[in-house]
Order: C-alpha cells, then structure tokens, then sequence
C-alpha cells in the first residue's frame, strides 16, 4: 500500500471510461481494495454524479419557445433584404436580424407557419401528396428564392400590390378596426405557394393565411363553413373557396379571432352575389 | 457508440435540421437553462443562438449519432464566449489544480454522512439545483454537461477545450461545495448561499 490516497483517488476517478490496465493503476487497484477511506470517496463521488442527475429537473422546452426557435430559423433561412417602401421611405426588411426580444416579436409569424403546417392537415385542405421532402425542400427553397423575404409595411394597397407580384392570385389585405397590419411575406405549404398577413391584435399577433387548394366538386358545398380549431397553443380559424383556403392563425381569444375571419369574409363578400367569401383569382 | 457505424447525416436543409433539432431540443433547452443558472429569457437566447450556429453548419455534421454531442458543443461554446465577453477584466478565473493540487484536495474529502442508497428529497433535490446556478461559472458548465446531462468526461473535456483532469478536478470541486446541501438536515445551503 505504498500508493498515496491522493493518487489512487485521481488514478481511480470514475469517468464511465475503461482504462486500460497499467502498473500505476493496478497498485491504485490494490490500494483502494484495503483503504476504507478510498472506497468510501469513490462511493461518494458516484453517489453525489447519481444525484445531481437525478435532481435535474427533466423539464421540456415549452412550446413558445420552441416556435419561438423553429420562426428563428426560418427568418434565417430567408435572410436576404427586400427592399420595401413605406409612404416614400424604405421600409426595414421583415425578416432583418435584430436583437433576441425583437427578434422574439418577429418570429410570430413564422411560429404561426408552423401552426398552419398542422392545421392543413386539419382543415379542408386536399393534401395531394406532394411527392416527397425533398420537393417540398426544393419548392420551399424556390419560392423563398423569388418571393425575397417579405414587406413591412401598415399600407393595405402597399401591401396588395407587394403580394400581387408575387403570387399567381390576386391575395387582399382586409383592414381591421382592431387590428394593425404589420406587413406580409409569402409562405409555403404541401409544396403550395401562399402568402400571409400579419396584424398586431392588442399584445398578441395574428397571421392570415391565404393557399391555393385543389377543391373537388363535391366539397363545395362546405365552402361557406367557418370553422375554428386551437393547435400547440394557437386559434385558428379557416374558411376556403374555390381555389383558396384561408386560415387565420393567432395567439388571441377565440372570440377576437373569429371576429376577424367574421370580418375578413365580409369585407370581401361584395365580390360575389351569392355572398361566399372570394379572393379573386 | 464507439462500436456502432456512424449514421451518415443524409440530409440537409432548414426541414432536416429542423427534424434534428427537434430530437434534442429538451436537452439542449435543459441545459441551457442551467448553464444560464435557471434564467429563461437568458436560456433562450442561447438556444436560439446556438441553434442558428448549429443550423449553418449543419453539413458539416456527418454523423448523426454524434449529434447531441454536436450540438451540446455549440451551445457550451456559445455560452463561453457569452460570459466570457460579459467578464469584467477584473474577473479571473479560479485557478485550476494541477495533479499534485488535485491529489492532495481528494485526500482530504470527507466521506459523506448520508448512506449510500438516499433518497433525497424534493427539497434537496431543488436546493441542489439552486445550489449548481450560484457555482462559479467554469464548476457550474463542467457539472452541468458532466453529472446533469452525463456526458462522457472525455467529451465535456472536448466541449469546454480543457483537458480531461481539469473536468475531473472541476467536478470534484463543485461536488465538494455542493455536498453542503446534502450535508444540512433541510436541505438548505449553507454559508454560500443566503436565503
């Protein structure tokens, strides 16, 4: 036992690795076999790694801030400028980078993309199946490619006209009495290329959605249908007609967002006679 | 692991890292909260940074079974070089011990009273924690990655670039402060933590 404590301590130090045998370490070995005092501080070192371990609090990521993280990394991903125009002046670009609690302001709209991810699947969308992740990359990677990253911009006809360059249908910006529009970028969805509004509601925001879908004929008969759902968090409400589904998504009331869908159809119902919400293709 | 065949990272792209990331993200949300000594807002910048960090350099990652450590890389670093840009030049960092310093603080360890097998309370357990927030920052990250989220000691050596003794003697000097919690009949710290 000519070994020190200290040594045979450090020589034995439990880090889940094998050693491989050596003299040092057989003598280490031998020292621990007959040392109590050695024994007992490796027991307390495996003990104390057990329960820090287990008094981590296993907590999981809530899901705002997983939205949060996930609108981040969409931001990133359409990174590039676009230059906008706001009453004559250049307006900032949506997506532009800017410090973790604005950027957390920012990311709503993504967050609701990923919301209307799952409430497709839900609402009257036909999903044809698009042919896989890879077109969906390459399509989502296209339209990122034309649409630039987005207008901010509180201007309805700015707005309208930004979004009528980009997309193959004529999407309108309905004005809200309690709603601000903040601006719009384009969106995709099952390789579907849309277009979203953002409006600042009180403290919280809401995305309006606006995606071409492929209705069959004997599904139009529910296109009057207003219906609302709550996903990770979020209302939506949606309507379609033919061509388009509409989702609104929010972090507000059932009651306010409803209102706004309520709203929106109104607005634009005067486009057709027989009173059904249209965007004009 | 180390048997195993590496699992080629087939795919790139926002959609494939996001899909990674998403496997990981209690973790690595986890821990940066206690790297960031419970402070949400502050975890969250991490993560966020961490992640844009990791999602631009997603293919470079080739093998995906070496990914929570990939990404536990980025966040460790990411938060290093956080507090090291907020550390006033007045600050140093303890020193570390060589091996001959190391040998001579585990001679003097003090087995602990308590058996064993204990079960410690929800208390304990809490004050524990609280107890890992308040060590100094290079004790809190070693122990974080190395008793929290039981990573390999070799890997957190890796993550903090520090070699793999330091990670050892650091361990050992944050069990050694922590052991006051466990040391108190309430489960309360003493002495280095008020209230």
């Amino acid at each position: 036992m000519n070994m020190s404590c200290g040594r045979a301590r450090r020589l034995l130090w439990p880090d889940g690795q094998p050693h491989a045998v050596t003299g040092d370490l057989a003598q280490a070995h031998d020292h621990v076999e007959d040392c109590l005092s050695c024994q007992a501080f490796l027991a307390d070192m495996t003990t104390m790694h057990r329960q820090l371990h287990d008094a981590a609090p296993q907590v999981a990521a809530p899901i705002e801030v997983r939205n949060r993280l996930y609108a981040s990394i969409a931001r990133a991903r359409t990174a590039t400028p676009s230059p906008s125009v706001v009453g004559g002046t250049h307006a900032a670009p949506l997506h532009a980078p800017g410090p973790p609690a604005r950027r957390r302001i920012r990311s709503f709209a993504a967050a609701a993309a990923v919301v209307l991810a799952a409430a497709a699947s839900w609402a009257v969308l036909d999903a044809r199946r698009s042919g896989g992740d890879t077109f969906a990359d390459l399509a989502h990677e296209h339209s990122m490619a034309l649409g630039g990253g987005g207008i901010v911009s509180a201007d309805a006809d700015s707005v309208s006209n930004w979004l009528s360059s980009r997309v193959p249908f004529a999407a309108r910006v309905p004005s809200f009495q309690n709603a601000n529009l903040e601006g719009a970028h384009l969106c995709m969805s099952q390789c579907r290329q849309g277009v979203v509004m953002e409006y600042q509601v009180g403290a919280g925001m809401v995305s309006y959605y606006v995606m071409p879908a492929d209705v069959a004929e004997d599904e139009i008969t529910a296109l009057d249908e207003l219906d609302t759902a709550a996903r990770s968090g979020y209302r939506i409400a949606s309507w379609r007609e033919p061509g388009l589904l509409h989702v609104m998504v929010g972090n507000v009331p059932e009651s306010v967002i409803t209102g706004l869908a309520v709203s929106c159809r109104k607005q634009f119902q005067t486009d057709r006679p027989d009173g059904v919400a249209t965007v004009k293709l | 692991m180390g048997g195993n065949r590496p699992v080629k990272n087939p795919r790139h792209g926002q959609r494939a890292f996001e899909e990674f990331l998403g496997e990981h993200l209690d973790a690595l949300y986890r821990t940066a909260l206690r790297l960031c000594s419970g402070h949400e807002a502050d975890a969250e910048d991490l993560l966020q940074d961490a992640s844009l960090k990791a999602f631009r350099s997603f293919d470079q990652l080739r093998d995906l079974q070496a990914g929570r450590a990939w990404m536990l890389t980025i966040l460790t670093r990411t938060h290093l070089n956080k507090v090291r840009s907020t550390r006033r030049r007045a600050e140093t960092l303890s020193a570390d011990y060589d091996d001959h310093a190391f040998e001579q603080a585990i001679a003097e360890w003090r087995p602990l009273p308590t058996p064993e097998d204990v079960v410690l309370s929800q208390i304990q357990r809490e004050s524990l924690i609280a107890a890992v927030d308040d060590l100094e920052p290079e004790l809190r990250d070693t122990i974080i990655l190395a008793d929290l989220e039981e990573l390999p000691q070799r890997e957190v050596a890796t993550m903090l670039n520090i070699p793999e003794g330091t990670v050892a003697s650091r361990l050992f000097r944050a069990r050694r402060k922590l052991r006051a919690v466990l040391e108190t009949p309430t489960g309360f710290v003493r002495g280095w933590r008020v209230g």
